[in-house]
């Protein structure tokens, strides 16, 4: 049931957004420019000039390339679902799928599958162009440790994006979480440059963002062939955010929804 | 059969604005929507659910599907707490509104069908049977796979009904599901659920509706909601039966206003001023009505013309709402 359901949601908007194939096209192409701009970014950017580079491989074009590719499923966890809800209310959908017998929770999990997907096939893209295209240089040791370290981001990163969907629900606004965290996490975590150049005044507000921890991780992972001792820190910091925000998560999801039913203003916009 | 499809007991449910700068008193810009309604409706009825705009009906309908939760009150259907264990309600209904905006337009009928099915948890062997009947049951299949976007009102309607099959629901709950509809398209609709949806398939209907005449049609009991309160449930015979006790006349007076009529002590249901003519409207029995006569002549009051009224549920409602108060 899981999983007809799941691939529902999937052929749903992947048929969608088949029926905007220009979009579709523009965004594949969007990403060649992307990681082409970046390509030429890196050949500015020795490691010489920039040391901070050097605990990574002292390539910036892996770097950036990483940055911007797993920011993206920050954005999407973020944004992803509390646009599902905005976008339910406005376009009247919500209410069909609410009245179905599918919680709540699992329809938000679903509508974002597509998301997901299409974000990883994103991050794929921007990898097999650097690797393939751009020489771009990186070793992996633990295949199994890098699926752990991204499952963790995901996780805390869903924490955040059900929290902003609690406020969608609750203020029928876009969540200020969304043009807080995503400026912020974009200055301070690490996804254009490393944030060891930031003062140090900074550099405990970007400690108090999960990006930080994940970027860090995963590019010790994928670009030094880092193995679980070396990231233990940050495993354990991401496992405490994903902890603290998926239960906050949850819980202010559920009691938003129970509001809104109480209030009558569940299918408001 | 007597098995109780849809119970609801003292259900009541207030909207509390939200919070506004400068207004504080949030109580007092409440609106009660309901209040104490109880039903009860058994399998294999239709019932209507009648009133005008902002009686309540739709506050109602979404209790019933869960989308809302009553303050007060206890509901079930088919014997499951409505409030408790809201997703097993939801697998025992069919909500049919008449939002077309509730369907995905870039997808063709046939589309958004197997999207909902895999949510009402239609089994995927069974899901393309089970599609293809239900399109063939409202009459669609040769519009399957067309966009939703190029879909006229009524095919759209038809959908909604189809949509609300596919986990072969024990309940409808049908939100004003004609509106929007020519009269033709109407009448096949009304026909489709009395004669395929109840009368063969059994299942239990809630037609929520402001048509009068439509309820009065579709239904075999009819339910009256105002301000939020069930003022009458009546089966046919029993709207019929009041119909013949009292009669509506309308009478074109001369030579008279509002105030003389108070003066000789008649109190008219509706005045109106047509030209020259005050045309009042009074229910009344028919043995009464030389007396009325009598009363209005002695008072100096010329009658210009006297007839009875046909009536319809349309007629009746204000004086159903009125008698009940």
């Amino acid at each position: 049931m899981i999983f007809s359901r799941a691939f529902a949601f999937l052929k749903r908007d992947l048929l969608t957004a088949w029926s905007y194939r220009l979009q579709f096209l523009a965004q594949s192409g969007g990403i060649f420019c992307t990681t082409l701009v970046f390509f030429f970014m890196g050949k500015l950017i020795s490691p010489q000039q920039s040391p901070q580079l050097s605990m990574y491989g002292g390539d910036y074009f892996a770097f950036s390339l990483i940055g911007l590719a797993f920011a993206d499923y920050l954005m999407i966890s973020v944004n992803g679902f509390a646009d599902e809800i905005r976008r339910g209310q406005l376009q009247g959908t919500f209410e069909a799928l609410l009245t179905t017998p599918v919680p709540p929770l699992a329809i938000l999990l679903y509508s974002s599958l597509y998301s997901f997907l299409f974000s990883t096939l994103r991050v794929l893209f921007y990898l097999g162009l650097g690797i393939f295209f751009f020489d771009m240089q990186w070793h992996l040791e633990s295949p199994v440790l890098f699926f752990f370290v991204f499952l963790l981001t995901v996780l805390s990163f869903w924490g955040i994006g059900l929290l902003s969907a609690a406020f969608v629900i609750l203020f029928k606004q876009t969540s200020p979480i969304n043009w807080v965290l995503g400026p912020i996490s974009g200055l301070l975590g690490g996804v254009m440059f490393p944030v060891q150049l930031l003062p140090d005044w900074l550099k405990w507000l970007a400690d108090l963002l999960p990006i930080t921890w994940a970027l860090e991780a995963l590019r010790l992972v994928l670009l030094n062939g880092a193995v679980f001792s070396q990231v233990r820190t940050e495993c354990t910091v991401l496992l405490m955010f994903a902890t603290v925000f998926l239960v906050c998560g949850i819980v202010a999801f559920r009691c938003g929804l129970r509001h809104a039913q109480k209030e009558g203003s569940l299918l408001h916009y | 059969m007597n098995t109780v499809a849809i119970k609801l007991e003292g259900i009541a449910k207030q909207y509390v604005p939200p919070w506004q700068l400068g207004s504080l008193n949030r109580q007092q810009r409440s609106v009660k929507a309901l209040t104490d309604v109880s039903l009860m409706i058994r399998q294999g009825e239709i019932c209507g659910l009648l009133g005008v705009n902002g009686a309540g009906k739709t506050t109602l309908i979404k209790i019933l599907a869960t989308l809302i939760l009553p303050d007060q009150g206890y509901g079930e259907i088919n014997g499951i707490d409505l409030i408790r264990f809201p997703l097993q309600v939801k697998a025992q209904i069919g909500l049919v509104t008449t939002n077309d905006r509730s369907f995905y337009w870039r997808l063709s009928a046939w589309e958004n069908l197997d999207f909902f099915a895999a949510l009402y948890g239609v089994e995927s062997k069974k899901k393309r049977e089970r599609i293809g009947e239900l399109l063939a049951l409202v009459a669609m299949e040769e519009h399957a796979h067309k966009g939703f976007m190029t879909l006229s009102t009524g095919q759209r309607q038809r959908l909604a009904i189809a949509r609300a099959l596919l986990s072969d629901p024990a309940v409808m709950l049908f939100d004003e599901p004609t509106s929007g509809l020519d009269p033709v398209a109407a009448k096949k609709m009304r026909g489709f659920v009395e004669e395929s949806l109840v009368r063969h398939q059994g299942k239990t209907v809630l037609w929520c509706t402001h048509n009068l005449h439509e309820a009065e049609q579709v239904c075999n009991r009819v339910v009256v909601l105002h301000q939020g309160r069930i003022v009458a449930d009546l089966n046919h015979q029993e709207i019929r039966s009041r119909m013949d006790d009292l009669g509506t006349y309308r009478f074109a007076l001369s030579h008279c206003d509002s105030q003389m009529l108070t003066n000789i002590g008649i109190s008219p249901l509706i005045v109106q001023k047509e030209g020259e003519r005050l045309v009042v409207t009074f229910r009344a029995a028919e043995s009464m009505v030389p007396e009325l006569i009598a009363q209005l002549t002695t008072g100096g009051v010329a009658i210009f013309h006297c007839s009875r009224c046909e009536e319809g549920l349309e007629e009746l409602f204000p004086l159903i709402v009125a008698e009940e108060k």
